[in-house]
C-alpha cells in the first residue's frame, strides 16, 4: 500500500498537529482511534466549512440540497447522490469526491478549488479506509466546530506545572530548566555566558531603553559576578526611566495615538491623551499589579470597592477612548459602531490576545467566538459610544440599545442583547451574574477578565507574560503576541509559558519580580552565537541571545544620551512634531526622550517613521525592523544626527591623546573598549582626514561611529 | 541629451577598488569563510559587496525575458468593472430587479459575509460605453485618454479574487497571501533578478499622500521573509521637497569626504559582523548603506521631473498621480526593476459605496485624476521604445456588485465589494495589445470564461520577466515558498 507523506491541511487548521507515524499504522480495525482523529482533525472541519451548506440534512431542510448528495454522514457519502457513490473506501482514484475536489468532471466546491494539501488529506483518508465515526446526520456542524475550538491550547485553563528536573551547572533558575529541556530535545546546546560589558549594555537598553553611563562600565570590571549583576538589575528596575521604556511597549498594544485619525487632511489632535501615556509610565514604575492596571484602564472604579478613584486611575481609564474616529460627516450609527468595535478589538488584542473583532459580521471563522458574544461585549461599552444624531442639517436616528446586528450592519438589528463575556474563556456553564452583579459594566468586565478561577484571568496572565518575554528576547514564546487563537503561532515552550503565568499570579500580578526572574536566568544571559543557525535561525529554542536592532525611540534616545544632550525631564504635554501643513524642524529644546514626542496618527517624528515606530491605528503586538536606504540616508544626512556628532566630538575634547579619545568614544557609544584594530582604524582615519568646511576629522569620525550597525544593535 | 545620462554608474568592483585603496581588502576574504547554512540569508548580502549578481535567486532569468521592468498601477478601494471595462447591456434589461430574483441565496450570501444583497436591486452601468481602436475594445466614457491607446492593452475581464475585504484583497493582490508577513510582488521580482542599476533600489513605491493609511498597509510592499534588502523604498508624494527625505548631503561635506566616512563605517561594520554572524539583517544594512550613498547622486536627478520637456509633462497632465507616473517612467528607464504607483493610499479611494460620495462622483473624479496620466505613460513609454520592455499593469483589489447598494444617503448610487468577477489590464512587456480576455456572465457577476486569479496574474507577470513562478522559491521555516503558493498558470493567450 502506498503511503504518501501527509502534510498539514490549510493554514487555519495547522493547530491540528499530529504525529504522522500514527497514520502509517496499517490497522484493519475501521474505528482505529488514530484514524478517527485524522478524520476529526483534517476531514470533518473541511466538510463542514466547504460542503455542508449544500450537502447536509440541514441544507435539505432549507431546500438547498444539491444533487441529492449528503456528506454529513457516513452512509450519505457511501450512498452518494445523482452521480453515484461519492467515495470508494480504499480507492481515492475511483472516488467521485476526489475527482470533484480536483475539479475533474465535477467541480467542488464550485468556483473554488481547495488547496492541494487538503485534497491530499482527502485522498489519504479514503486510501486508509475512509474511517468516519459519524452515524446519523451531523446536524450541528457549527456547534461541533465550536467544541473543537475549545480544545485549542490557549483556551484551556491554567494548571500547575512542575518544572522538568534536570541537573546542569548551566541552570541558574527555574526558567532555565524549561529552556534547557527543550534544547536537549532538539539536540542543541546553549551558548556561553555573555561578557559583563555586553550584559551591562544589553540590560540597560532592555530595561531603560538607554545606554549605560560610562561610569557604569567601570563598576563591573573583570569577572562576571552574578551578584553584582543581580544588584544592577534591581537598581535599574527602580530607575524612573524603566517606566518610559516599558510603558512605551504598552502604548503600542494600547493603540495610543494623540489624534482622531479619521483622515490625514483634518486630523484633530487629542490634547489630553498624553495623560494616559504619563499614567502608564507611572503605573509601570510603581509596579502596579497587572490585574489592577487592566481594571483601571477599563473602568474608573477599579476592581475592589476599596479601590478609591485617583487621578492616576482616571488617566488610565482614557484607554477606552484612545481609538480612532470616523470622519465627521459619517452616519452617527457608523460612528457609534466604529467606536464600539475599536474598544472591543483593542480590549481583545491587548489583554486577551484574541481577534474578537472578527465576530462583528459573522461568527468567528476560526476561533470559538460567536457574533452574539461580540454584541454582548458591545453592551458592556455601549454607554461610552456616545454620538450626536445631528449630521449637517439632518437629524438621524441613533440606535439606543445594544443589539445583535445581522452581518454587522446597524440597519439590520436582530434582537436586543444583554452584557456578557466570551464563553470559551469562561469555566463551563457560566453564570455571568458572578461578575455582573452590582457592578458598572466595565467593572464587571475587568472582574471577569482578572478572575483566574472562573473567568479569563488565565488568558490575561499568559498574554502579558508572553509580552514580557518578547521584549526581553525579541521574540515571544508565542510569536503572535496579539493572537493566541487558532491562526496564531503555538507556544514554543507551552509549559514555561504557563509556569510564568502562574508565577505572575502568585506574585499578586506584580511584573517586576518576573523581570527579575527572566533577567537573572542563564537563558537571558547567554552570548550571541552562530552555532545552531542552520537548525534554528529564528532562535525559537533560545540557544543564544539573538542580536536585535533598537526600537525607533531607543535609537533617538541613544543618540541624545551618547552626545550628552538628552534632557531627562519626564511627563507633560507632548512635543509637537509639525502637522500635515507645517514642516517639522528639530530644535534642541525637543531633545527629551522619544516617548514624549507627539504621536499623531498621520504625523510622526521622522525617526519614528524611518525606523518602524508603532502604527498607532490599532493594537500592535510586534514591530518590524526594516532595512531600507531611507533609514541609511537618515543616518548619513539628517541634521539631527550631525548635531549629535558635533556634540559628541565636543564631549571628548578634553582629552588630548587621540587614542584616549577614541577609547572614551567607544565607551560612550558602545559601552566597551575598542579593539586594537578599531583603535588603529580610528587613528589612521583622524590622521589622514583633514577638516573641511567646519567639519573636523573628529566630528566626521564621531558621525561615522553613530552610523555603524553596532550603535543601533544590542547583543 | 537624454535626461539622466550624467548619472555616474559604479559597479560593485569599482566601489571595492576604492575600498581597497584605503586598506579595506583584508576583510573581504570573509565571504567564503562565512560558509553559512542553507538558509540563504547568510552570505548573500556580503557576497553582494563583491559581486552584484549573487544577491538573487538566479544569476540568470529562467528563460528569455520579454520585459525588463514592471510598473504596477494600483487603484485602491476596488474599481468597478461595470463602470470601466466590462460592458453589460443586460444590466439595463434587468434594471431594478431584486437580486434574489436573479441569483440563488447562496450566490448572494456566499460572496460577502458582511453584506446581504438579496434585497438589492440591479443597477445598470452609470456611464456609457463605446468600442475603441482597431481592436474594438469596450471602454466607458470614464477613460477618454486611455481609449486612445486601447490597442496597447490586454484587458482581462475575468479576474476573481480571494476576498471581498479591502485589506485581504490588497494583500493577496500584492503577496498572494491573505495575511501580512509575505513578500510583495516587487520584492520577489528583485529577489529573482536583482536590480539593473546598483545606484538605486530595485523596488520603489510611489505613494500619493503623506502616509499609508490603506487597509493593506505597509504589509503590501514588505519583503516578508525574503532578505530585507528587497524591501520597497517608499516615496511619498507631496508638494515641494525631495521625494526621498534626507537625500542631500549636508552642505559642508564634500562627496570625497563622505566617501571616506563611508569606508570607515564599512570597515567597522565588518569587524562587528564577524562577531555577529547570526544576524542576516546586519549584512543587508551594509549593502543598504552603500546604496543610500549612491542614491544621493542618482535619485535627485531621477526624481526631478523638471528635467523633462514641457511637452512630456503635459502628456501626463497636471496631478500628483501624473507626476508619479512620470517618475515611474524615469525610474524604469534607469533600470529600477519594479515601480508601484498607488492611487488612494490615503484611504480607499475607489471604494464607491452609496454613503461615500456615491459611485458617479467617486469614479468620475478618480478617472479624471488618473486617466490622462496613465495614457500619457503608455504613449511616452512607446515613443521612447520602452514599452516593449516595460510591463504596465493596472489593477485593483476587486470589483463591484451588479447591484445598487442600500445605504443611508438618499440620491447617491453605490455598489458593494465584489470579488467574483472584475477587470484589470496589462500593456507592453511582450503582452498582446488590443486583446480582451475572459468574460463574466451577462450581469457581470461571476467570471465564467477563462477565469483568472491573482496567482495567474502573478505567474504571467513573472513569466514576462523571464522567471518561472514554480522555480522562484525561497526556503523559510522549513518550506519552499512561492509567490504563487501551489497555484498559478501563465496566461499564454495574452503573450505576443
Amino acid at each position: 500500500m502506498s503511503r504518501q507523506p501527509v502534510r498539514f491541511s490549510s493554514p487555519g487548521l495547522a493547530w491540528f498537529l499530529m504525529p504522522l507515524s500514527l497514520l502509517a499504522t496499517d490497522d484493519r480495525n475501521p474505528q482505529d482511534p488514530d484514524k478517527v482523529r485524522f478524520f476529526e482533525n483534517r476531514i470533518r472541519p473541511v466538510l463542514i466549512q466547504e460542503c455542508y451548506s449544500c450537502h447536509s440534512a440541514d441544507a435539505a431542510q432549507k431546500g438547498n440540497l444539491k444533487a441529492g448528495l449528503l456528506v454529513d454522514s457516513k452512509s450519505g457519502l457511501l450512498k452518494g447522490g445523482e452521480s453515484g457513490p461519492a467515495l470508494v473506501p480504499g480507492n481515492p482514484k475511483t472516488s467521485l469526491l476526489i475527482d470533484a475536489l480536483r475539479h475533474g468532471k465535477l467541480e467542488m466546491p464550485p468556483g473554488k478549488k481547495l488547496d492541494e494539501r487538503t485534497i491530499r488529506d482527502f485522498e489519504n483518508w479514503i486510501r486508509l479506509g475512509a474511517v468516519d465515526p459519524r452515524k446519523a446526520s451531523d446536524a450541528n456542524g457549527k456547534k461541533w466546530m465550536r467544541k473543537q475550538g475549545r480544545q485549542h491550547w490557549s483556551y484551556r485553563r491554567l494548571k500547575p506545572v512542575s518544572p522538568p528536573s534536570l541537573d546542569s551547572d548551566w541552570i541558574r533558575n527555574t526558567i532555565d530548566q524549561f529552556v534547557l529541556k527543550r534544547m536537549l530535545e532538539q539536540k542543541i546546546t546553549p551558548a556561553r555566558r555573555a561578557t559583563p560589558e555586553t550584559l551591562v549594555r544589553r540590560v540597560h537598553f532592555d530595561l531603560l531603553g538607554l545606554p549605560p553611563a560610562p561610569e557604569q562600565n567601570d563598576r563591573l570590571p573583570g569577572a562576571p559576578s552574578a551578584t553584582a549583576f543581580s544588584a544592577l538589575i534591581d537598581r535599574l528596575l527602580e530607575s524612573p526611566h524603566f517606566g518610559e521604556r516599558w510603558g512605551r511597549h504598552w502604548l503600542d498594544v494600547a493603540r495610543f495615538g494623540e489624534s482622531e485619525g479619521s483622515n490625514p487632511e483634518e486630523d484633530k489632535p487629542r490634547h489630553d491623551a498624553y495623560r494616559y501615556r504619563d499614567a502608564v509610565i507611572r503605573a509601570f514604575n510603581q509596579d502596579m499589579p497587572f490585574d489592577e492596571f487592566v481594571a483601571r484602564q477599563l473602568s474608573g472604579s477599579g476592581l475592589q470597592p476599596s479601590d478609591l478613584p485617583s487621578p492616576l486611575a482616571a488617566d488610565l481609564n482614557l484607554f477606552v477612548r484612545l481609538g480612532t474616529k470616523l470622519q465627521r460627516n459619517s452616519h452617527p450609527n457608523d460612528k457609534k459602531f466604529h467606536m464600539l468595535d475599536d474598544m472591543i478589538s483593542a480590549t481583545g488584542s491587548a489583554f486577551l490576545g484574541m481577534t474578537i473583532e472578527c465576530a462583528r459580521c459573522h461568527d468567528h471563522k476560526v476561533d470559538p467566538v460567536s457574533s452574539e458574544e461580540y454584541y454582548q461585549l458591545s453592551a458592556l461599552f455601549f454607554d461610552l459610544a456616545r454620538v450626536t444624531n445631528q449630521v449637517g442639517s439632518n437629524k438621524l436616528p441613533v440606535i439606543e440599545h445594544p443589539h445583535l446586528l445581522g452581518g454587522g450592519k446597524w440597519q439590520r438589528p436582530i434582537r436586543k442583547v444583554t452584557p456578557g463575556f466570551v464563553t470559551v474563556l469562561t469555566r463551563d456553564h457560566p453564570d455571568f451574574r458572578k461578575w455582573l452583579n452590582h457592578a458598572e459594566p466595565r467593572q464587571a468586565l475587568s472582574r471577569w477578565m482578572t478572575d483566574v478561577e472562573d473567568g479569563a484571568g488565565g488568558m490575561l496572565a499568559r498574554v502579558i507574560v508572553n509580552r514580557l518575554w518578547q521584549h526581553h528576547f525579541g521574540r515571544g514564546l508565542v510569536d503572535t503576541p496579539n493572537d493566541f487563537g487558532r491562526l496564531g503561532s503555538p507556544p514554543t515552550h507551552p509549559q514555561l509559558l504557563d509556569w510564568l503565568a502562574l508565577e505572575l499570579i502568585k506574585e499578586d500580578w506584580k511584573l517586576k519580580p518576573l523581570h527579575r526572574l527572566i533577567l537573572n536566568s542563564a537563558t537571558w544571559q547567554q552570548a550571541s552565537s552562530d552555532q545552531w543557525m542552520a537548525k534554528d535561525s529564528e532562535n525559537q529554542w533560545l540557544w543564544h541571545y539573538r542580536p536585535r536592532r533598537l526600537s525607533a525611540e531607543a535609537i533617538r534616545d541613544n543618540l541624545l544620551a551618547v552626545s550628552g544632550s538628552l534632557d531627562t525631564k519626564m511627563y507633560g504635554p507632548s512635543i509637537p512634531v509639525g502637522t500635515n501643513r507645517t514642516k517639522y524642524v528639530e530644535k534642541s529644546k525637543d531633545w527629551r526622550r522619544s516617548i514624549y514626542l507627539m504621536n499623531s496618527r498621520f504625523q510622526l517624528h521622522p525617526i519614528l517613521k524611518t525606523f518602524d515606530g508603532a502604527s498607532n491605528f490599532r493594537s500592535q503586538g510586534k514591530r518590524g525592523t526594516s532595512t531600507t536606504p531611507t533609514s541609511a540616508l537618515y543616518g548619513l544626512n539628517s541634521k539631527f544626527v550631525w548635531d549629535q556628532a558635533r556634540l559628541l566630538a565636543k564631549r571628548v575634547e578634553s582629552s588630548s591623546d587621540p587614542a584616549e579619545r577614541i577609547e572614551s568614544l567607544y565607551q560612550l557609544a558602545f559601552a566597551r573598549r575598542p579593539s586594537d584594530e578599531e583603535t588603529l582604524a580610528g587613528l589612521k582615519f583622524i590622521e589622514s582626514t583633514p577638516g573641511q568646511g567646519g567639519i573636523s576629522g573628529w566630528v566626521l569620525y564621531c558621525h561615522a561611529l553613530l552610523n555603524v550597525n553596532e550603535f543601533i544593535y544590542v547583543r | 541629451m537624454p535626461p539622466s545620462s550624467s548619472i555616474i554608474r559604479h559597479n560593485r568592483r569599482q566601489l571595492l577598488g576604492w575600498g581597497s585603496a584605503l586598506g579595506m581588502s583584508g576583510s573581504l576574504g570573509m565571504a567564503g569563510a562565512l560558509g553559512m547554512d542553507g538558509i540563504g540569508l547568510g552570505n548573500l548580502a556580503l557576497a553582494n559587496l563583491l559581486d552584484r549578481s549573487s544577491d538573487k535567486a538566479t544569476s540568470e532569468p529562467h528563460f528569455r525575458p520579454r520585459a525588463k521592468s514592471v510598473i504596477l498601477l494600483f487603484m485602491m478601494g476596488g474599481a468597478s468593472h461595470l463602470e470601466t471595462f466590462d460592458y453589460k447591456p443586460a444590466l439595463k434589461k434587468h434594471s431594478g430587479k431584486r437580486a434574489d430574483e436573479l441569483f440563488s441565496e447562496k450566490e448572494l450570501k456566499g460572496f460577502n459575509p458582511e453584506k446581504d444583497f438579496s434585497r438589492s436591486r440591479v443597477l445598470p452601468p452609470v456611464f456609457p460605453f463605446k468600442q475603441h481602436g482597431q481592436s474594438g475594445t469596450w471602454i466607458s466614457s470614464l477613460f477618454p485618454h486611455l481609449s486612445e491607446v486601447v490597442d496597447e492593452l490586454a484587458v482581462i475581464k475575468s479576474m476573481y479574487a480571494g476576498s471581498p475585504i479591502h485589506s485581504v484583497g490588497q494583500l493577496m493582490m500584492h503577496t498572494g497571501y491573505n495575511r501580512p508577513g509575505f513578500p510583495s510582488l516587487g520584492s520577489w521580482v528583485n529577489y529573482g533578478l536583482g536590480s539593473e542599476n546598483s545606484d538605486m533600489p530595485g523596488f520603489v513605491v510611489l505613494l500619493d499622500g503623506p502616509s499609508n493609511n490603506s487597509s493593506g498597509g505597509r504589509a503590501m510592499y514588505h519583503s516578508g521573509f525574503l532578505p530585507a534588502s528587497h524591501q520597497a523604498t517608499v516615496v511619498e508624494a507631496g508638494k515641494g521637497g525631495p521625494p526621498i527625505p534626507h537625500l542631500k548631503r549636508i552642505r559642508e561635506l564634500s562627496p570625497d569626504l563622505q566617501r571616506r566616512e563611508l569606508d570607515l563605517i564599512n570597515r567597522l561594520n565588518r569587524i562587528h559582523l564577524e562577531k555577529n554572524r547570526s544576524q542576516g539583517e546586519l549584512e543587508s544594512r551594509i549593502d543598504t548603506l552603500e546604496k543610500a550613498f549612491q542614491m544621493q547622486t542618482a535619485a535627485p536627478e531621477l526624481f526631478d521631473i523638471g528635467q523633462e520637456s514641457k511637452a512630456t509633462r503635459q502628456l501626463y497632465g497636471e496631478s500628483d498621480f501624473g507626476e508619479s507616473c512620470l517618475r515611474a517612467r524615469r525610474l524604469v528607464e534607469q533600470g529600477v526593476r519594479f515601480v508601484e504607483v498607488f492611487d488612494g493610499t490615503t484611504g480607499r479611494r475607489w471604494d464607491a459605496h452609496g454613503n461615500r460620495g456615491g459611485l458617479v462622483r467617486n469614479h468620475q473624479s478618480n478617472a479624471a485624476r488618473t486617466d490622462q496620466a496613465i495614457a500619457g505613460l503608455i504613449k511616452d513609454l512607446k515613443s521612447r521604445g520602452l514599452l516593449d520592455e516595460t510591463l504596465v499593469v493596472w489593477t485593483t483589489e476587486f470589483g463591484r456588485t451588479p447591484f445598487e447598494e442600500e445605504r443611508a444617503t438618499p440620491g447617491k448610487l453605490g455598489r458593494g465589494h465584489h470579488h467574483y468577477g472584475f477587470s484589470i489590464w496589462m500593456a507592453g512587456g511582450g503582452i498582446r495589445g488590443g486583446t480582451s480576455y475572459g468574460e463574466t456572465d451577462e450581469l457581470g457577476m461571476h467570471a465564467v470564461k477563462n477565469r483568472v486569479s491573482h496567482y495567474d496574474l502573478h505567474a504571467t507577470l513573472l513569466h514576462q520577466l523571464g522567471l518561472d513562478h514554480k522555480r522562484l522559491t525561497f526556503k523559510h521555516n522549513g518550506r519552499q515558498f512561492r509567490l504563487t503558493d501551489v497555484e498559478g498558470k501563465v496566461l499564454t493567450d495574452l503573450i505576443a
